[in-house]
């Protein structure tokens, strides 16, 4: 299957705790081309893991919508979001061993996450060939629990493609893993991304893991906050027109200076009034 | 990528992966599940086998215990005497015939006979007895003398009639016929036999009657005189004749099934046979028997559910509980699957595929639990019950499998179905509020209202045994709702106060999510078990009361004849001490006895009557007036004013007697002689050669006329026996003024010294008595506390009348007496009487055989027979016999399995949390807590929960008990007096509460000890 581009419109999603309501996304509008590979940067608490909830149709949004592919997640059936899981879109949650059985071996692992698919009769890949594909071939039949963490992460990249999905979300992949098993763990990716097209979207806190990415969006306080693309920072302007600043343009502008934007040639100049 | 080709995995196994689950990484709780699987099955299964065991060892204890002539099946046939004619009963061998070949193929073979009734026509007092053929008697009976009756007319009586009647080999006897008819029986003694009670006579008693009796009213009784058919066939009708075809039923191999279709049958025999013939009848106490074996079964439906049910929903709730912690460790799983694209069902399918298996292999040892129980009980039951596996046992195996199934798929639907945001959260945020769920709600308020029905009485028949279950739920769940917020609020306080260990351990009471279970499981099943095994103590105390009631006695002999005087010399002989045997005497209702002997023999079960009470009934202290002699004379002195004038006004006779009592106990009459003319004197002599031995003055009497007036004073003085001066009360006080409507006789003070003078005044009604003081005028009776008298007080006296009496006080019950019985004095109620029939002697002793031994001498000695013996051992034995009784025995075992499922419930509990736990307590450790604090900490976690629990459920079991047990069936059937005594059995609490108190907290502390040692620093960031 090939890569699925992602486009999210106005996506809003608020948490109802006991006492008092959080909106962890405050109108987020997202467009991931097929086949892209993209990291989500951002503070903790500013979103990125509800974005990834919601791209996977884990959580429902409280307002927006969520496209993968032709199909709007945020407003499909259970049983359309099941199938969507088991043959079109591979979630890695944070911490390997949230996304594998813990008593079985990588191989019996890959085999129970190929089993929706098969039975919806996609044509899988033998779990050996999924697991030499992020270099576990060798530990196919060992306890998980003799598996490095790095190991253990792949396995969990192992699952997650087993069924050859179209996106690929991966939540922190690399967090608590030494530079050789990141390493690892970003080729694994990267390999898919390449040979499949699978479109990648991952969450990390990690700079070198976002200097390798041809794409990165930063989420902050609930909405895109800027973009990297080849090493350079970009503000991204809304669809609605807003124009949110970037980190170090913020200190000079606290909340609640009085702006003016001027066109000077092909571009445009923002000039703070001074009292 | 050349890879994406397969639709199948290779080598996937599902069950592969299931059991490297369940087996390889979670052994102890695949051992908990299959344990908790095994326990239901058992404890459903177990019902049904334990209900036909008892109902085997039923029928088996009632044939056991039946007579030969309970177990006897009898075809009769009676001859008839009517206005139509005669009728002769028919040949025994025609009513052989009547019984089909299914009703006899479970009867051992007939024996055919005939029976009369026959009494010499001849004779002083001629004895009345049984003249009886049986077919091949001969060969049941040990000939003495002589030989056996081959013809017509020959007889073979007991060696008793031969002492009693004079008979011989060579004597003969003429009977008449029942008709008018001048025909005669001529029998002839050909032999003499000894008695047998063996089976075969189906429990005809050939000896033990020949009696003679004397008295005023002589009687006489020989024993069964056999003889052949001949004398039957060749004589004419005989009184009472009737012949039979009888059978015992088959007991070697009776099931419970073909006992009750033998029931049935033989009432369908009893239609047919009398459709047969008006004077054909089926006597048989079979149906009686069937009918006892389904009461008792009934009440065992009854009892059984009582005591299983409760337990089996706490099973069910512990399997619920296993399964919530066991899917809740799979949320991962779980969690895993739905994010790979399967569904709920596919989740719910996955959980299945890995408990499910576990579970139905518990059904296994539950079933096989169940059977072996079963036989442990065929074992502690009466008789030898078969091995059965009935279709009960079936139906109850797969109810079981399907409870388990049900609860696990509810328990995998529970997970399976939450949200998958929630399912993927790390951990379950802990909820701060203390909320009331709507099932929870709805629980409390379902059970409440049970509740509120059940302690005012609302709720009757088998829902009022539903109670205690209730109660127990109630409290538990109320409790385990209440105690997380108040262990809250005081951990914070103790904190607050610096005490680290008791606060924090309340705090964790108030946090962790398994305090409710644990308090609601803890509680029911101390609940539970107070309320079983408290059930248990009751049933065995009124057990032991109905037992001691009904005997009496340790060991009661009831005697034949009227005799009290010898039984009284006998007992006397045979128990100087009159402490462990003692003479009683039963008229009527009215129980007569010597209480310095009684009050140590006799059985008190629910309270004995008081010292005040016992001298209460003493009979009054006056001596007796002593008339040993044969020759009596009284001297008589009338008043001026004496009348003594008919319904004519003439004047008329009247005479004066004494009543008097022989040392032999029989009451006469001696004749003085005619009173003199008013103002006159006169000597007036008697003579009664029956006091030569002894006599006692029972009263002095007035004999007239019917109808004659008698009014005006006399003066009675100068007794004299055998010409010499005897002792001659004259004191107002040594005599019981007659004070009725029509006759009054009232001592008076105006006599001479020497003298009694009496105001006499009579209007018709002779003979008038004045009784001596020392006869009691009313007698003083203890009474049974349900006794009521609206119209007055009277007891039978020993010659059967009525008594006047007055109460002294009361007792719960009277020793193997009615509800409306009287305990009184036994001199108090016989001066100065005859016993009658109405009244019979028996002797109450120790259970001690050489002393059994020495009163049955004595008593033989002086020729009285024993007619029964009762044994309070026997009668308790009997009441333990009873499915009653096993019902409540089931107590026994559901008071510790019920702490056992709690006991698993902390196990289960602890197994599945462990992990939690000591992450927590590392955590505390790596902030600086001591190993001793964490020690501390994990230990004490649950036992301040735990120890409310147990509080909170033996309260609540001890009331449930005392409101149910009054609708518990205790006996077969309800007994007439009130020996049920239903207080709560306070030993049995204690006992339960004490090894709730002691087991459970120490299980919890012990486990949690465990986790305590396994709380290491790395588990801190423990994983996989």
């Amino acid at each position: 299957m090939s890569g699925l581009e992602i486009r999210t419109r106005g996506l809003v999603h608020i948490y109802h705790a006991e006492d008092h309501d959080v909106a962890a996304l405050s109108g987020v509008d997202l467009d991931v081309a097929a086949g892209e590979m993209v990291g989500l940067l951002g503070p903790s608490g500013s979103g990125k893991s509800t974005l990834m909830s919601l791209l996977a149709g884990v959580l429902r949004p409280s307002a927006g919508k969520v496209f993968v592919g032709d199909t709007e997640v945020s407003a499909a059936a259970p049983r359309r979001l099941d199938r969507l899981r088991a043959t079109e879109i591979g979630l890695m949650l944070q911490g390997a061993d949230r996304n594998l059985l813990t008593h079985a071996t990588p191989g019996d692992n890959v085999r129970f996450a190929q089993q929706p698919a098969r039975r919806a009769g996609r044509m899988l890949a033998d779990p050996a060939e999924v697991l030499a594909e992020v270099g576990l071939a060798a530990a196919a039949d060992r306890p998980l629990s003799e598996l490095t963490p790095g190991g253990l992460q792949l396995a969990a990249v192992a699952v997650a493609i087993s069924s050859r999905p179209g996106l690929l979300l991966c939540d922190e992949p690399t967090s608590q893993l030494d530079h050789e098993a990141r390493d690892q763990v970003l080729a694994a990716l990267a390999h898919v991304n390449r040979t499949h097209g699978t479109t990648v979207v991952l969450v990390t806190h990690d700079p070198d893991v976002a200097r390798v990415l041809p794409r990165t969006v930063t989420i902050r306080d609930g909405r895109i906050g800027g973009e990297g693309r080849s090493g350079e920072e970009y503000a991204v302007v809304t669809a609605d027109g807003f124009l949110p600043l970037p980190g170090h343009a913020r200190e000079g502008l606290p909340p609640g200076t009085l702006v003016r934007v001027h066109q000077v040639g092909d571009h445009y100049e923002i000039r703070p009034e001074r009292p | 990528m050349g890879g994406w080709r397969s639709r199948r995995a290779a080598s996937w196994s599902p069950a592969r992966l299931a059991w490297r689950s369940a087996v390889g990484h979670r052994r102890g709780q695949a051992l908990a599940l299959v344990a908790v699987s095994a326990l239901i099955t058992a404890c459903t299964a177990f019902a049904p086998v334990y209900d036909r065991a008892m109902q085997q060892a039923l029928v088996y204890t009632l044939l056991a215990r039946a007579s030969p002539a309970e177990k006897a099946v009898t075809v009769v046939s009676q001859a008839t005497i009517d206005a139509g004619g005669e009728t002769d009963a028919r040949d025994p061998r025609d009513l052989r015939a009547l019984v089909p070949a299914d009703v006899a193929a479970h009867l051992e073979p007939p024996v055919l006979g005939r029976t009369a009734i026959v009494t010499p026509v001849a004779g002083d007092v001629p004895p009345t007895g049984q003249l009886v053929w049986r077919d091949g008697f001969c060969e049941q009976v040990e000939l003495v003398s002589g030989v056996c009756p081959a013809a017509a007319g020959e007889v073979l009586v007991s060696d008793a009639d031969v002492d009693n009647f004079g008979l011989s080999i060579g004597s003969t006897r003429t009977v008449g016929s029942a008709s008018d008819s001048p025909d005669e029986v001529r029998l002839e003694v050909v032999g003499t036999y000894a008695a047998s009670d063996g089976a075969w006579w189906q429990g005809l008693r050939l000896g033990g009657s020949s009696s003679v009796f004397g008295g005023t009213d002589p009687s006489a009784t020989h024993d069964v005189w056999l003889t052949t058919e001949d004398t039957f066939v060749e004589a004419p009708i005989l009184t009472g004749e009737s012949s039979q075809a009888g059978a015992l039923v088959r007991t070697e191999s009776a099931d419970v099934d073909e006992v009750l279709a033998l029931g049935d049958r033989l009432r369908e025999l009893a239609r047919t046979v009398r459709a047969e013939g008006e004077n054909l009848t089926v006597d048989s106490d079979l149906g009686a028997l069937t009918d006892d074996v389904r009461a008792q079964t009934a009440q065992a439906h009854r009892t059984v559910p009582l005591l299983m049910a409760p337990m089996a929903v706490l099973t069910v709730f512990v399997l619920w509980l296993v399964l919530a912690a066991a899917t809740e460790q799979r949320r991962r799983e779980v969690a895993v699957a739905r994010l790979r694209g399967r569904g709920p069902a596919g989740a719910v399918g996955l959980l299945l595929v890995e408990l499910l298996p576990l579970l139905l292999l518990g059904v296994v040892p539950g079933a096989a639990a169940a059977l072996a129980g079963g036989a442990v009980a065929r074992s502690v039951l009466p008789g030898e019950a078969p091995f059965e596996v009935g279709a009960g046992f079936v139906a109850s195996v797969l109810l079981a499998a399907a409870v388990v199934v049900l609860t696990t798929v509810a328990a995998a639907v529970r997970v399976a179905r939450e949200p998958l945001d929630a399912l993927v959260r790390r951990g379950r945020p802990p909820s701060r509020r203390w909320a009331l769920g709507a099932l929870d709600a709805f629980l409390l308020a379902a059970v409440g209202t049970g509740v509120l029905a059940f302690v005012t009485g609302s709720l009757d028949g088998p829902l009022a045994l539903a109670g205690p279950a209730l109660l127990a739920l109630f409290a538990g769940l109320l409790l385990a709702h209440l105690v997380a917020p108040a262990a809250t609020a005081g951990g914070r306080r103790l904190l607050r106060r610096g005490r680290l260990v008791s606060g924090v351990t309340l705090l964790e009471t108030g946090r962790r999510r398994e305090t409710r279970a644990v308090i609601a499981v803890i509680t029911v099943a101390s609940a539970l078990a107070v309320f079983a095994v408290d059930a248990v103590a009751i049933g065995e105390r009124n057990r032991t009361h109905a037992s001691e009631h009904d005997a009496g006695a340790p060991v009661v002999l009831r005697l034949a004849g009227r005799d009290l005087v010898g039984v009284r010399a006998a007992v006397s002989e045979a128990d100087p001490t009159g402490r462990r045997a003692t003479p009683v005497l039963v008229s009527g209702e009215t129980l007569a006895v010597e209480p310095d002997g009684f009050r140590e023999i006799a059985y008190f079960p629910r309270g004995a009557p008081t010292d005040a009470q016992w001298e209460a009934i003493a009979p009054p202290a006056q001596a007796p007036v002593d008339l040993t002699g044969s020759r009596f004379s009284l001297d008589v002195r009338t008043g001026d004013e004496l009348t003594k004038v008919d319904a004519l006004g003439s004047d008329s006779e009247v005479a004066l007697g004494f009543v008097v009592v022989t040392d032999t106990g029989t009451r006469r009459r001696i004749r003085l002689g005619t009173v003199p003319q008013p103002g006159g004197t006169a000597t007036l002599t008697g003579t009664d050669e029956a006091c030569v031995s002894g006599c006692t003055l029972a009263a002095v009497e007035l004999i007239a006329a019917q109808a004659v007036d008698v009014s005006g004073d006399l003066e009675l003085g100068d007794l004299r026996v055998d010409g010499r001066p005897a002792d001659w009360p004259t004191a107002a006080d040594d005599w019981n003024a007659t004070d009725a409507q029509s006759t009054v006789i009232r001592p008076t003070s105006e006599a001479s010294d020497d003298a009694l003078g009496l105001l006499v005044s009579t209007n018709g009604l002779y003979p008038a008595q004045l009784t001596p003081a020392w006869v009691p005028d009313t007698v003083a009776a203890i009474l049974p506390a349900a006794r009521r008298d609206p119209l007055g007080l009277v007891v039978a006296g020993v010659d059967g009348s009525d008594r006047p009496a007055e109460s002294v006080g009361r007792v719960t019950l009277v020793p193997a007496m009615p509800r409306s019985s009287a305990l009184v004095d036994l001199d108090a109620l016989s001066r100065g009487a005859e016993v009658s029939y109405d009244a019979h002697p028996e002797v109450w002793l120790v259970d001690d055989p050489d002393l059994l031994a020495e009163v049955g001498t004595a008593l033989r000695e002086r020729g009285i027979a024993v007619a029964d013996l009762r044994r309070a051992s026997t009668i308790r034995q009997a009441y333990r016999d009873t499915v009653a009784t096993w019902s409540l025995g089931l107590g026994a075992v559901i008071g510790p399995a019920v702490v056992l499922n709690a006991l698993l419930v902390l196990l289960v509990l602890a197994v599945t949390g462990w992990r939690d736990r000591a992450r927590d307590l590392a955590i505390l450790r790596l902030n600086g807590a001591g190993r001793r604090t964490t020690r501390r900490l994990a230990a004490w976690a649950q036992v301040p929960a735990i120890l409310l629990a147990v509080v909170t459920g033996v309260a609540a079991g001890t009331v449930g008990a005392f409101l149910a047990m009054p609708d518990v069936a205790l006996f077969p059937t309800v007994p007439e007096v009130p020996v049920i005594d239903t207080a709560t059995a306070w030993p049995a609490v204690l006992y339960v509460a004490v090894a709730c108190l002691v087991v459970l907290p120490a299980v919890a502390a012990t486990a949690g000890l465990a986790v305590a040692r396994r709380a290491r620093p790395e588990r801190v960031t423990e994983t996989v």
